[in-house]
């Protein structure tokens, strides 16, 4: 009975565990980002770049926008690279 | 026992069909996808002049091993460019690819001055700057069909990819012969020492 509480609470978190990351998000301006109520501005971040991590342990792939200050994550946030790249680029 | 083998070996021909009808349909789509035409556009609107040029669609693949002990990490680059080139100047113009969008941003511009050394392959053109340390390699293949993620698009370019092979090879002897390189086996060797 134990071993079954414990392993619905496995499958619970594991399935939940996105949900600690909902209050993640970004926002681009035309001269910084916002990135969960912390501003940085362009200059700060310097070259932008995004990075896919996968590893041997995980279906998952985690998205990571790569900048001189860290690196942010954004693979629990809607289109992130999608709305950089609409924010600061031509698009087709 | 049998059964299972029988099993197994259905399994795999019914795989393996699926794989050739996709990239099959693939294929088909990219002889005239809206990623092509779209390709063509970047390079009217971000390169001077840009219907004077050639447009193709180009990559760069850089691998990496890093990490130690117990931790070893690949990383694989993927860049994308709209490639637009003539005579012996070219432009590069980075794309990026999400949600159906193509973005880019401002485009690159070489001519033969401003490498050391040059290596033009089947699709594949290498090249070096002034200290014969490599640059980039950039592929312009014929074939380029949505696999995965970090192949995001069904171009079939069979005349550009022509086209830029033979722009390659008189770019590769321009660059090299300015530069004094005869044997360019040698010279990639020496600057491999060099390093």
């Amino acid at each position: 009975m134990a071993f079954l509480v414990i392993l619905v609470l496995s499958c619970v978190l594991w399935i939940g565990f996105p949900l600690f990351h909902c209050g993640d998000f970004i926002a681009f301006y035309e001269r910084g980002i916002v990135y969960c109520k912390r501003k940085w501005t362009l200059e700060e971040l310097g070259e932008i770049s995004f990075l896919d991590v996968r590893t041997n342990y995980s279906f998952f792939t985690r998205t990571y926008m790569r900048t001189a200050v860290r690196d942010f994550n954004l693979t629990y946030i809607k289109d992130g690279k999608k709305n950089y790249n609409r924010a600061y680029f031509e698009a087709l | 026992m049998n059964q299972y083998i029988i099993y197994g070996a259905v399994g795999l021909v019914v795989l393996f069909v699926i794989v050739y009808v996709k990239m099959t349909i693939d294929e088909k789509k990219g002889a005239d996808s809206e990623e092509k035409r779209k390709i063509k556009e970047i390079v009217k609107r971000a390169v001077p002049n840009g219907v004077s040029y050639t447009a193709a669609y180009g990559t760069t693949e850089d691998f990496e091993i890093g990490g130690g002990g117990r931790r070893i990490t690949t990383t694989t680059t993927y860049r994308y460019f709209a490639v637009a080139f003539q005579s012996q100047e070219f432009y590069l113009v980075p794309l990026s690819f999400d949600g159906g969008d193509i973005s880019y941003s401002e485009p690159l511009h070489y001519t033969a001055d401003s490498f050391g050394m040059a290596e033009a392959g089947k699709g594949m053109l290498t090249l070096y700057d002034k200290d014969r340390r490599r640059m980039f390699t950039l592929f312009v293949v014929e074939s380029n069909t949505k696999d995965d993620k970090y192949h995001p698009v069904n171009i079939q370019q069979k005349e550009e990819a022509e086209l830029f092979g033979q722009f390659s090879q008189t770019l590769m002897q321009n660059v090299n012969a300015v530069n004094g390189i005869t044997d360019l086996k040698s010279a990639k060797k020496e600057a491999g020492r060099m390093k």
